[in-house]
Order: structure tokens, then C-alpha cells, then sequence
């Protein structure tokens, strides 16, 4: 055998060698893949609290420095108005529980969108982030927390964007910088695993929110999170189909201004059509929709583990009821006399669209309740549905997904459809009412006494993480601004409009009885 | 196509590209949204990558030891990566439910990659298992390859669009030009006379 002949032979065997080598790497990369995640049968309340809905969003190690390396965008009110969870309203998590983390964020083994394995764990929010509050009658109470309740101190679009400007920020927003702020942090040096995740996830983030630069805009940072003129949503409040326009349509929605609170989530047995509009028929489509519009994919939403999250959630809510009032407010005496009164005034003026508890407590359903009521009847903001693409976003929504994707929504489960056309607003249980603050569709009524016009509802005001007050059955809204209560919400802005709804009276219109709405108020009290 | 005597060269050159084409296939599914979806499509190109020489060796009209020497090595990687893709399509994409096969495939196109998979799998045995030259194991063979390909032209060209359509499309000029040379080869073997006048 010549040397040549040895050379190639040589060759050839480090060939098969080098191959097979990569082939068994392979194979045991693919097993080991397999383990990363480790599903667990999770109770309805655990689920909805800490399971992925398929929604994470960066490495833990990533979410535990950002604070730390960018105090100009999760502290935009200075170090004065406290961290980042008072500064965007979140709820602070328990030392120990859930890596401590804040309310309604999780802990997974997935990737985002994909919902692959990951040997890193990544942080991602839930239904509870937007959908739990804390009342509280004072800046020092500890108060009470209220799962189901949309949060009223959640800041959620403000921190999202803080967040976009931290990931675009090149200078700053290094994987070095990321390892070395942890490592000193923690005390514990992150593994390779960890490094080349915390890297690849980097990239592509930064990749991704870049591409969407020349569609949505830059995102706003610093200081102009807190301003409404570039951040109009606001605390606790949200525009549901804006993402959905610009995901699925690949639009910019810039003009969207169809502002939603986020909405309480009790008794959903009760509701047949969910969104403001009764836009969503199906639960499981509600869900699906509500979690792809924060970045779930219909991908990791089919994945056997966060299905099976989605679906517990779901059943969380079906018989989720807030506390008695009396429970939340134990110093607060009712009335029975003025219940009583205020039982009739109810019944003839609000059960109809709202229907109306039982002695049991089980939910009497009202004449034209889950009637969309045109939203010119009701005298209400239109902007929520009169958005551009309103009438062809359902289209879109369904055609988005391959026709036997198990997800894919039934095109009669949305409206405008097959079911409906009516621009407007759904008639809905009312149940826990004085835990449903702040009113109408877009919070822009503070209390109850205000929602049905036993007092003036106020044109201008400031909203943060407010107090509640169990005598007007809301949040106390100051007319000035302070350092928790930042946002200036305007109500003759498009979109704010705290007009309408003017049951059972306008305030001091024809009609217009005090003492029957004192009674009213006292009524709603107790549902 | 059973007599074996396998040079290195010959190893190296299907198990490599084999090997690399396994790699390639469930790695390159990592940046994928979907990936156990992506790795079932990604292994059934890879699939047909080591298939379209494996079946236009079997028509060929057969010359060498190398080119018989190829031919099962070729069949034999492609069925392994084909198996990879039908761990992916049954046991993951419809969780290793027959039934869902079924359901969502339809039960002509579920029977076809079933018969497929079954039938290439017992080729594969009998070609390693069996050196002896047998009439039915010919007959079986020659049933397969047609069969065979007529499942991967109709998914690969008729059903489904994308990159897969080139591979589609390879196949079938590749076997368009074995089964001409091989009718031309028959040809010349029953005509000797006119190929001799031919060439004067």
C-alpha cells in the first residue's frame, strides 16, 4: 500500500469515525433534551399561578439583573418611587416561593415561542399577572389580595417597553455584562449552558425587536413610560386586539386606541362570550388568543404540558369569586334596610342587562344579558370597537391558523361573524361588583358611586397604584400627580371617555334620586 | 445486486453524508418554532437525499461491483433516516396514536407510508440476510421499487410544496434517465445485430 493510499485510508476512517461521533453527540444532545423539562400534574390555583402559558419571555439570570443594569428604565420615577415591582404596579411574590418572583410571573424549562427544551430556565407571565389585585386602603396597608381581580396597578405595556429599550440598548445590554452583573449579584458563576443560552437568546430578541422597529416605532424609555402622551394605555389597562393586528395582520394598529382595563375573571361559567364586545365565544379560544397576543405561539400552545396549563387556568376561573365585601372590609358595616331598597332600584334598573344573584349565590341570568348593546345606546367610548380592522380581523385570526391546527378557533366563535355584527358592548354577570373597579370598558370611571351617578365622575385624574375607598366602592384618584400615582388620565382623550352608561340615571338628570342610588350602592355591595 | 464485498471508500461515502445529513436534520430543527415538527420534515429530505440514488441504482442497468456494492448501502441509510422521520411523524407530531394517523392523513395516504415503512424495512433485512440470487425476492424487490416511489412522488410533487418539490422532482428525472438506460441496455442485449450495423 502506497503512503498515498495510507493517507486516504486514514482519511476515510477519521471520516466514519468523526461522523459517528457526531451522530451519537447528536442522539444524546436529542435525549438530554428530553429531561430538561419535567411536566407536572398541577392543580386549577397552581396553574393559573405559576405554570407557563406558553408566554416566557427571557432567561431567569437575564430578569433577575435588568433592574440592576438598567435603573433608568424599570425605575423611570427615580430610586424615590420605589424598585421596579411598585414602580410598574406589580404584586411582590413571597421570599422562597416561585424564586420569589413577583405575582404572575413563572419558571419554566421551555423556550419562548417555540416551546422547546431548555437547560436554562426562562421567566414568562400567566394569567395571574394581569388578572390578580392587591386592595388597598392605604400606601402602608399590606392589603388583600384578589385572584380573578384585573390588576389595578399593573403597568404592564409601560414595562414591556422598558424592557424592548434595554434590549436594544447595544452598549449596555451585553451577555458580559449580563454574566458579570449576575455573578457578583448571586455569588454563583452561570454555566456554559447557561452563557451560550443567555447569548443565543440575546441575538435573537434583539434581532426580532429590531425587525419590528419599522412597524410599531421605537419603544419608549425612561421617563416617557410614565407619560401618557407616548404611553396612553396606563395602568391597568391593556389593548387587546392591537397586538393581535400587528402579529397576525402584520399591521402597525398605530391608530389603535381601543383601551380595555384588564378585566376580572370571575365566574366564567356564567359567560358565554367573553372580551367587552363579546368578541370570543369559545373559552379555550379566549384563553389561546389572550396568551398569543403577549407572545404565545400556536406552537408551545400545543405542546401536552402548557395545553393542559391553559386548560386548568381555564378551570380556576370557571367558579373563581372574590371575597365578600365585608370580608375584604371587615370595619365596614352594611346596611340590611338599604340593601333591601337598593335590591328593588337594582332590579329595575340594572338586572336586565346584568342579571342578578340568588339566595344561593348562583347567578340568575338578566333578559338582555349577553346582548351586545351598540355602544351609541349606551353612550360609551367606541373606540374598543371601532378600530380599524375590526370587521376583518376574525378572518385573519382564523386564517392564521393551518386548518388542522387543533387551536384554530371556529370562525363562528368570533365576532363580527356568523353570531354577530353589533358594535357594542356585551350585557355580562356583574358578581363581585365592588371588586371590578375601575368602571367601564376602559377604567374610566374610578368607583361605583360614580359608575351609576350617585356622584360626578371625574373629567381628569391620576392613576398608579391607587387606594381603594369601600364608602364609594373604588379607587381614590387624586386630581394632581404623586410618585405612585403618575399616569394622567384624561377622559377627553380619544379613547378615555368616562361618558355613558347612564343607569339609572344621569347624574342629576330627569329621574335622578340620591337616596335610591345611596340604596343602589349599598346592593351592589353585597354582589 | 447481493454478491458483498464493501471497499472503504464505499462506506465512507454513504455512511459521511449519511451520518451528517442525520446530524443536520434534527440540529438545524433547533431554531425552528416547531421543533419536533421540523425535525420530521427535515429527516424525511434528508431521507430522500440518500433514497433517489438508492433507487435509480436498483434501475440502472447493472455495470460494476461498485455500483451493486452502493445500492444497499445507499437503501439502508435512507430507511434509517426515513425511520427517524416516522418516529417523528407517529410517535411525536401524532402522538403515537394510529388512530390520529388515520384521522388526520386519511387512510389511503396512512396505509401507503404504513406499507412503506413495513415493506422498505423487510427490503432492507432480506438485502443484508439473503446474498443468494432468489426469483421472488426480484420480484419483491422490483414490486417495491415502484411502489416506493410512486408514495414519495405523490407526497413529495402532488401533496406537499416547498423544498421537498425539488427533491420530488430529482427523483423522478433521476428515475426517468435509469429507466431509459435500462429499456435502452434490454434493448441493445435483445438487439446485438442492430447495434453492430449501427456503429459500421
Amino acid at each position: 500500500m502506497s503512503a498515498g493510499q495510507k493517507i486516504a485510508r486514514a482519511a476515510m476512517w477519521a471520516g466514519i469515525g468523526l461522523t459517528a461521533v457526531l451522530v451519537v453527540s447528536t442522539l444524546l444532545f436529542v435525549h438530554a433534551e428530553s429531561t430538561w423539562v419535567h411536566p407536572k400534574a398541577l392543580g386549577t390555583e397552581e396553574s393559573f399561578r405559576h405554570s407557563t402559558t406558553g408566554t416566557e419571555i427571557m432567561p431567569l439570570p437575564v430578569f433577575q439583573v435588568l433592574p440592576t443594569l438598567f435603573p433608568d428604565q424599570f425605575q423611570p420615577g427615580g430610586p424615590a418611587a420605589g424598585d421596579w415591582i411598585d414602580q410598574f404596579g406589580f404584586i411582590r411574590g413571597e421570599p422562597g416561593v416561585n424564586e420569589g418572583l413577583p405575582s404572575g410571573f413563572f419558571v419554566s424549562n421551555h423556550r419562548p415561542k417555540s416551546g422547546a427544551p431548555s437547560p436554562v430556565q426562562f421567566v414568562g407571565i400567566n394569567c395571574s399577572l394581569c388578572h390578580t389585585s392587591l386592595i388597598k386602603r392605604s400606601d402602608s396597608d399590606h392589603g388583600v389580595l384578589v385572584r380573578g381581580m384585573g390588576s389595578t396597578s399593573l403597568d404592564f405595556i409601560a414595562w414591556v417597553d422598558g424592557f424592548k429599550t434595554a434590549i436594544l440598548d447595544e452598549r449596555r445590554m451585553t451577555p458580559e455584562n449580563i454574566f458579570s452583573t449576575y455573578e457578583k449579584e448571586s455569588g454563583r458563576e452561570l454555566s456554559l449552558s447557561e452563557k451560550l443560552m443567555i447569548r443565543l437568546w440575546l441575538t435573537q430578541t434583539r434581532k426580532t425587536v429590531k425587525q419590528l422597529e419599522p412597524q410599531v416605532d421605537n419603544p419608549y424609555g425612561g421617563a416617557d413610560l410614565l407619560n401618557a402622551e407616548f404611553m396612553p394605555n396606563g395602568p391597568s389597562r391593556t389593548q387587546p386586539f392591537r397586538n393581535l393586528v400587528r402579529n397576525i395582520m402584520d399591521r402597525p394598529a398605530l391608530l389603535d386606541r381601543g383601551y380595555c382595563k384588564l378585566p376580572v375573571l370571575y365566574e366564567q361559567k356564567d359567560r358565554t362570550w367573553g372580551q367587552f364586545d363579546g368578541s370570543v365565544h369559545d373559552r379555550l379560544t379566549r384563553s389561546v388568543l389572550a396568551a398569543m397576543a403577549i407572545g404565545a405561539t400556536m406552537y408551545n400552545l400545543s405542546t401536552p404540558e402548557i395545553s393542559n396549563n391553559v386548560e386548568q387556568s381555564i378551570a380556576y376561573t370557571l367558579d373563581l369569586k372574590p371575597p365578600k365585601f365585608t370580608e375584604a372590609f371587615p370595619d365596614q358595616k352594611l346596611d340590611a334596610q338599604k340593601i333591601g331598597r337598593g335590591a328593588k332600584v337594582y332590579m329595575a334598573h340594572c338586572d336586565g342587562c346584568h342579571g342578578h344573584p340568588d339566595q344561593n349565590g348562583s347567578w340568575v341570568r338578566g333578559a338582555a344579558q349577553d346582548v351586545v348593546i351598540p355602544y351609541e345606546k349606551l353612550g360609551v367610548d367606541g373606540e374598543r370597537v371601532t378600530f380599524r380592522y375590526y370587521d376583518t380581523l376574525g378572518d385573519a385570526l382564523v386564517d392564521s391558523f393551518p386548518p388542522k391546527q387543533p387551536l384554530r378557533p371556529k370562525r363562528e366563535d368570533i365576532r363580527p361573524g356568523p353570531l354577530g355584527s353589533t358594535r357594542g358592548y356585551i350585557g355580562v354577570p356583574i358578581v363581585g361588583a365592588y371588586a371590578r373597579t375601575p368602571f367601564l370598558h376602559n377604567g374610566a370611571v374610578p368607583t361605583l358611586a360614580a359608575l351609576i351617578n350617585l356622584k360626578p365622575r371625574p373629567a381628569l385624574f391620576y392613576r398608579g397604584a391607587n387606594n381603594y375607598d369601600p364608602i364609594d366602592a373604588g379607587l381614590v384618584v387624586p386630581s394632581t400627580p404623586d410618585p405612585k400615582r403618575y399616569f394622567r388620565f384624561d377622559t377627553s382623550v380619544a379613547g378615555n371617555s368616562n361618558r355613558g352608561h347612564d343607569y339609572p340615571w344621569a347624574y342629576k338628570g330627569p329621574g335622578w334620586n340620591e337616596a335610591d342610588l345611596q340604596d343602589l350602592l349599598e346592593y351592589l355591595k353585597t354582589i | 445486486m447481493n454478491s458483498r464485498n464493501f471497499t472503504l471508500g464505499q462506506v465512507t461515502a454513504t455512511f459521511v453524508p449519511s451520518g451528517l445529513l442525520l446530524v443536520a436534520a434534527l440540529m438545524a430543527a433547533e431554531t425552528a418554532l416547531d421543533v419536533p415538527f421540523q425535525r420530521m420534515i427535515y429527516s424525511v429530505w434528508a431521507s430522500m437525499a440518500l433514497l433517489i440514488p438508492a433507487l435509480c441504482l436498483f434501475w440502472l442497468p447493472t455495470r460494476s461491483q461498485a455500483q451493486k456494492n452502493y445500492w444497499p448501502l445507499c437503501w439502508t441509510f435512507a430507511y434509517l433516516l426515513y425511520l427517524v422521520h416516522f418516529y417523528y411523524a407517529v410517535m411525536v407530531h401524532y402522538h403515537a396514536s394510529i388512530a390520529e394517523v388515520f384521522r388526520e392523513q386519511g387512510t389511503r395516504i396512512a396505509t401507503s407510508n404504513f406499507i412503506d415503512t413495513i415493506w422498505w424495512g423487510l427490503d432492507v433485512i432480506l438485502a443484508w440476510a439473503i446474498t443468494a440470487d432468489h426469483k421472488w425476492i426480484r420480484i419483491e424487490r422490483f414490486a417495491l421499487n415502484v411502489f416506493l416511489p410512486l408514495t414519495f412522488f405523490v407526497a413529495s410533487v402532488v401533496i406537499f410544496k416547498g423544498f421537498v418539490n425539488v427533491l420530488g422532482y430529482a427523483m423522478t428525472a433521476g428515475l426517468v434517465i435509469s429507466w431509459a438506460l435500462r429499456i435502452r441496455a434490454w434493448w441493445v442485449a435483445r438487439h446485438p445485430a442492430a447495434v453492430e450495423v449501427h456503429r459500421v
